[in-house]
């Protein structure tokens, strides 16, 4: 064997790791430009009544549906999906999930909700119930639900069903207080009123009652669960939803569901007239977002959740692959010390900080676009959105405003940590700069998670860069509340912002909500106290792009009852 | 031949020619360093691989040439028919494998025999060298130096070779372990008519076992003939040196004789006679030209410029 | 020799303790609350009290130690707050996985090291020995992030020859185990390659070969033994990279074994899951190298357990 020196190792090895760096990046890139995708829209423009997507959720059409009912049956299914997603879930129970959209999506797919958001205009329409009535003091409601109705396991569905699902929301042993704070406080009695009608009583108006009185009730039948004991059940539970559980393997978070075979068959496509040839849908965890693209890609996969922005390159201009937008599920915002004394305490000074950001650039540029820049409190399509002001970016004014404040040049802490805003250094710098435009001085503050939550318990800041849950059904809650209640301790002194929000927190009436919202963005427009909301950011799903008829119903959590998967 | 590594070569065998009868007894003499290991290794082909080539010359054992050997052919030669004994007993048996093992591997491959046989014909030899025949299953670490280097005769003398090379086998020994080995080869020699070939410096040795003496020196084979014409008259000047360095056990006590200076280094030797830098007789032209090996006798050659008559 | 042995495990014992300790610290070192965790963002402050109550965490900090460990002496690792289920049961269902690949792992290192190391080693400075060195140097300094995202982009994606996550049979395992024994592959290669060197410039290898054993004899059955020592010893140390490659390693591939589990844990701040993961691994760790240690004591027979 040929005997080679130092030198000429050296030589090779520096050689080849250069190389194979080269190639490595070669094979990583092609991100081309990190803009939107061709196949989804231009974000924040649109008023939302519609899905956003390239037309992946196409639905069909009543008259296709009449053609298609009478030839078609849950037997005809024979496709499987699967369905990776970010999050993991390590129990069957709703309740008591710790956080993540694993066992939202499905939901849909077992169980069926008095009411349900229409996922082609958004409204919301009755689903399970014929019928539900409010009275005038939104302390009673009485429901009345269809009476052809059979869980999968062929029990027919009684109003006692209805009212068990209710009653242990209300007061249960297996349902602590702290896992159904949404509706306990709210709940007085239930009684059944007639083989398919219950009377709830309420102890104070529940705002969020329409919102909640949907498939995430997990309306069960009673009798299995009684004859089966509890934990047994939860084997396996049991709803009155297209879908039966036919594998669960809860510690590796993989979930198999199967069409039901019984002979009553789904009563909703009937209803809607929405089918699926889905026999099979595997809903699993995959932690890695890299390697769920990858599976994507190979085909071993037909849908994934959770695609950060900085992966579009790398999907757009695959044929077989579409990618699309889900509404946002938060917002991220700033709040300002506004009490007695504090540094924004002048209105002016707040209006002059709001003028200066420039919103759509700072969606275009940190997040690639995809998140809606807020032009008010609320998000495009939701209560409020269309009556209250929308924010303008205006640098003039904002120096004109700086003057009239007579600012004197000193610096603003702005606080914030990663923990809850993982851009927050890029979007913190943003702000600064934006700021230093118009002549206002921010001084920046990352802090560690529990540093940053005593901060804002002591009002130890001039600015905080925040982020709230703020998805539709909750935004009725979470507005009042954070606001009404200064939740976040920024001492604002307006008390009629304060008494807009108390009342809200008692409105059941959605248009008296919307009408409320409308009024509360519009005075925190106006004073720029004590929120500036910046954007919503989108999350992202891409699927094959044979896989069709994904719905959304204005949530972030994908309905997968009525797949279609083309040849 | 020579040594090449990282860019330089030392050239170790410069020179060398002999001729071993059966029976005989030569003894290399020289100081360390003067290439002498490498004489004995190349005789059984067994220089380290990629560093060592030989440049000129040939071995011939039994009239055939050693260097065009194969391997399995020389396998069948090594410990077989031309043996060694290792010069630092330390290091030459492997801490791993019984002493028992690494004296019968020789016997089960040569001779095909069994464990158990192998094990009777092993703990024979190693009573043979003076060691209990129980401790077949000890380990090297477990004996002592000299113990060791007689593991590593019996290993060597395990097939009955007809040539045995001995590399320094006493040097690490003290002087009644040296005594004994001495009888030992002595003994094999006159039973077993074994032709020896024993490198050593210490010219004591040569003259008890020995027949004939070759001196080297830079690689070379500078003096050669009997043991008494070379001892009793050296002619080579460096032979002449090692002979009276020798100090007398009788008489006057006089001052002792070194050679001065240092022994030639095989990477840079001089040019002509590699002793002139340290010879006393040193003249011009034993400075640029080599002196080729000049008979004295039928049974005596030495390689000078400047002998004595 | 006993006593040896004794004295040896008093000693592991006292390490064993203090890294409960340490890891017990360290998790709850970040000051997150893992009770407002679980309890969500709007929860208010009582039920995060409430939250925390259930989950132990309002006793003082030396209390929860002091009941965890009296809890571990008894075989209950606590209770999983992100799997809702005990730790030792979780470790129960998860670990064959990730035995599965590492044991696979391991074993390939092993054998592919020692194969390509003795052949560098006998044949230094030659095309195989260059080869083995690069793959020693590159393998050790490569990240196994990176490693496991390439082998999935050339040979899923691209060629389209294995699957990219899951457990679909055996061919899932090939890139995991890849991964998981590469850095060890490469280390071991280096230590074996050198260890090669050293031992077949001994005079006792001359020495075989004088005595007429052939030459592949001599390398593969007396020179090897003697290189292999310092590698016994090694393999007790790769222990500990292993485990962390099989976190990394199962993440990645998205297999369900104790990696998983941990880093789910780790995000979720569930301590007890995090820190009997950790006093796992240690004991793991201390075991295997007093393995690794009798073993060379009974290999060596110059050494006695000291």
């Amino acid at each position: 064997m040929k005997t080679l020196t130092r030198r000429d190792f050296l030589k090779v090895a520096g050689l080849s790791t250069a190389a194979i760096s080269a190639m490595a990046l070669a094979a990583c890139g092609g991100k081309g430009e990190t803009g939107t995708p061709s196949t989804s829209e231009p974000s924040g423009n649109k008023p939302a009544t519609a899905p956003v997507s390239d037309g992946t959720t196409q639905s069909v059409t009543m008259e296709q549906a009449a053609a298609k009912e009478e030839t078609w049956t849950e037997a005809d299914a024979d496709k499987t999906v699967v369905y990776h997603m970010g999050s993991t879930a390590h129990t069957l129970q709703k309740w008591t999930a710790t956080g993540g959209d694993f066992l939202g999506s499905q939901m849909y797919c077992v169980y069926d909700g008095p009411i349900w958001v229409n996922p082609e205009n958004f409204e919301y329409e009755n689903y399970l119930a014929t019928d539900y009535q409010l009275s005038d003091d939104y302390l009673t409601c009485d429901v009345t639900i269809r009476d052809d109705v059979y869980f999968t396991n062929g029990v027919h569905m009684t109003a006692h069903d209805l009212w068990w699902a209710m009653e242990n929301l209300r007061a249960s042993e297996y349902y602590p207080d702290g896992i159904v704070k949404a509706w306990r406080p709210y709940l007085d009695s239930i009684e059944e009123t007639g083989e398919y009608s219950i009377r709830i009583k309420f102890t104070k108006p529940m705002p969020a009652f329409v919102a909640n009185f949907g498939a995430s009730l997990q309306i069960m039948p009673v009798e299995t669960i009684e004859s089966m004991g509890w934990d047994a059940y939860w084997q396996c539970p049991v709803g009155s939803g297209p879908y039966t559980y036919d594998e669960v393997d809860l510690t590796n978070s993989k979930v198999t569901l199967k069409l039901r075979e019984d002979e009553n068959g789904y009563w909703g496509y009937r209803k809607t007239g929405y089918y699926t040839n889905v026999k099979y849908l595997t809903f699993e965890n995959s932690p890695e977002e890299t390697t769920r693209i990858a599976s994507l890609k190979t085909g071993e996969v037909d849908i994934i959740d959770n695609v950060p922005t900085s992966e579009l390159g790398n999907l757009s201009g695959i044929d077989s692959i579409s990618v699309n937008v889900l509404p946002s599920a938060n917002q991220v915002f700033l709040q300002l010390a506004c009490g007695a004394g504090d540094a924004f305490e002048n209105k002016d000074l707040c209006r002059a900080l709001n003028y200066a950001i420039d919103r759509e650039l700072l969606v275009s540029s940190l997040m690639d676009g995809f998140a809606v820049p807020s032009t008010c409190g609320a998000q495009p399509g939701y209560y409020g959105y269309e009556d209250a002001p929308k924010y303008e970016y205006n640098l003039d004014k904002a120096k004109e405003f700086l003057q009239k404040a007579n600012y004197d040049g000193r610096e603003f802490r702005l606080v914030y940590t990663l923990s809850t805003v993982s851009n927050g250094n890029e979007v913190a710098q943003a702000l600064q700069m934006m700021w230093q435009e118009a002549g206002i001085n921010v001084k920046l503050e990352p802090l560690d998670v529990s540093l940053y939550d005593a901060a804002r318990d002591a009002r130890d800041f001039d600015i905080v860069l925040a982020n709230i849950g703020a998805s539709a059904p909750y935004q009725r809650l979470t507005y009042p509340e954070v606001i009404g209640n200064d939740k976040f301790n920024t001492g604002y002194q307006n008390e009629e912002l304060r008494g807009l929000c108390q009342e809200l927190q008692i409105t059941v009436s959605p248009e008296k909500q919307t009408e409320l919202l409308g009024r509360i963005f519009e005075i925190e427009a106006d004073e720029c106290q004590p929120n500036l909301y910046l954007y919503a950011p989108q999350k992202i799903f891409a699927c094959q792009k044979n896989v069709t008829n994904i719905l959304n119903h204005n949530a972030t959590v994908l309905d997968c009852h009525a797949i279609v998967v083309n040849d | 031949m020579e040594y090449r590594a990282g860019g330089a070569v030392a050239k170790a065998v410069n020179g060398v020619n002999l001729v071993i009868n059966k029976g005989e007894a030569l003894g290399i003499v020289g100081e360390s360093g003067a290439g002498k290991t490498t004489t004995a290794l190349s005789i059984m082909n067994l220089l380290p691989d990629r560093v060592s080539f030989v440049t000129d010359g040939d071995i011939f054992f039994h009239g055939e040439s050693i260097f065009k050997k194969s391997d399995r052919e020389m396998e069948h030669i090594r410990g077989k028919s031309i043996s060694m004994v290792f010069a630092n007993p330390l290091s030459s048996l492997n801490p791993l494998f019984t002493v028992g093992h690494q004296i019968a591997m020789g016997i089960m491959k040569h001779e095909g025999l069994g464990k158990r046989e192998a094990a009777e014909r092993t703990a024979q030899l190693l009573e043979t060298v003076g060691i209990a025949r129980y401790r077949l299953d000890d380990y090297p670490h477990q004996f002592s130096g000299g113990m060791r280097q007689r593991v590593g005769i019996a290993a060597a003398l395990a097939c009955n070779p007809e040539l045995l090379l001995c590399d320094e086998p006493t040097t690490a020994l003290d002087v009644t372990i040296q005594a004994q080995i001495l009888e030992l080869m002595k003994k094999l020699q006159k039973e077993f008519s074994t032709s020896l070939v024993m490198i050593t410096h210490n010219l004591g040795i040569v003259a008890e076992l020995c027949q004939q003496v070759a001196v080297m020196y830079g690689g070379e084979i500078v003096e050669y003939g009997t043991v008494e014409e070379v001892f009793t008259n050296p002619r080579h000047w460096y032979t002449y040196g090692l002979v009276h360095a020798i100090p007398n056990l009788t008489g006057p006590r006089e001052e002792l004789q070194a050679i001065p200076g240092l022994v030639a280094n095989a990477k840079n030797l001089p040019q002509g006679c590699k002793f002139h830098p340290r010879c006393s007789h040193c003249t011009e032209k034993c400075k640029t030209e080599a002196p080729a090996m000049t008979k004295i006798t039928e049974s005596h050659q030495a390689a000078c410029w400047v002998m004595e008559d | 020799m006993l006593r040896q042995l004794g004295k040896r495990l008093i000693a592991s014992v006292i390490v064993l303790i203090a890294i409960s300790i340490f890891s017990f610290a360290l998790v709850r070192l970040d000051g997150a609350d893992p009770a407002r965790m679980l309890a969500g963002e709007l929860a208010s402050d009582q039920e995060v009290e409430d939250m925390r109550v259930r989950m132990g965490l309002d006793k003082p900090v030396v209390q929860q130690y002091l009941t965890y460990m009296n809890n571990v002496l008894h075989g209950d690792l606590g209770y999983s707050w992100a799997f809702s289920m005990p730790v030792s049961e979780l470790f129960a269902i998860r670990i064959p996985q990730t035995l599965r690949i590492s044991v696979l792992g391991i074993l390939w290192a092993c054998v592919f090291s020692i194969i390509l190391g003795v052949i560098a080693g006998i044949h230094q400075g030659s095309g195989v020995d260059f080869f083995a060195m690069f793959f020693a140097v590159v393998g050790q300094s490569m990240s196994t992030v990176w490693l496991g995202f390439m082998l999935i982009l050339i040979f899923a994606v691209k060629l389209g020859w294995l699957p990219v996550q899951g457990v679909q049979g055996a061919r899932s395992l090939i890139m995991p185990c890849l991964c998981v024994g590469f850095g060890t592959a490469a280390h071991q290669t280096r230590l074996m390659r050198s260890g090669m060197v050293d031992v077949l410039r001994e005079d006792y290898v001359t020495a075989t070969r004088a005595r007429g054993i052939s030459r592949n004899k001599t390398y593969f059955k007396y020179a090897l033994k003697n290189a292999l020592l310092p590698i016994v010893t090694n393999i007790g140390g790769q222990i500990g990279r292993l485990v962390s490659g099989a976190v990394v390693v199962e993440n990645i591939f998205n297999l369900p074994g104790m990696g998983q589990a941990l880093i789910t844990g780790i995000n979720q701040r569930d301590y007890q899951l995090v820190q009997s993961f950790l006093l796992f691994t240690a004991a793991l760790l201390v075991v295997c190298n007093m393995l690794a240690d009798i073993v060379y004591t009974i290999i060596d027979p110059r050494i006695t357990f000291n």
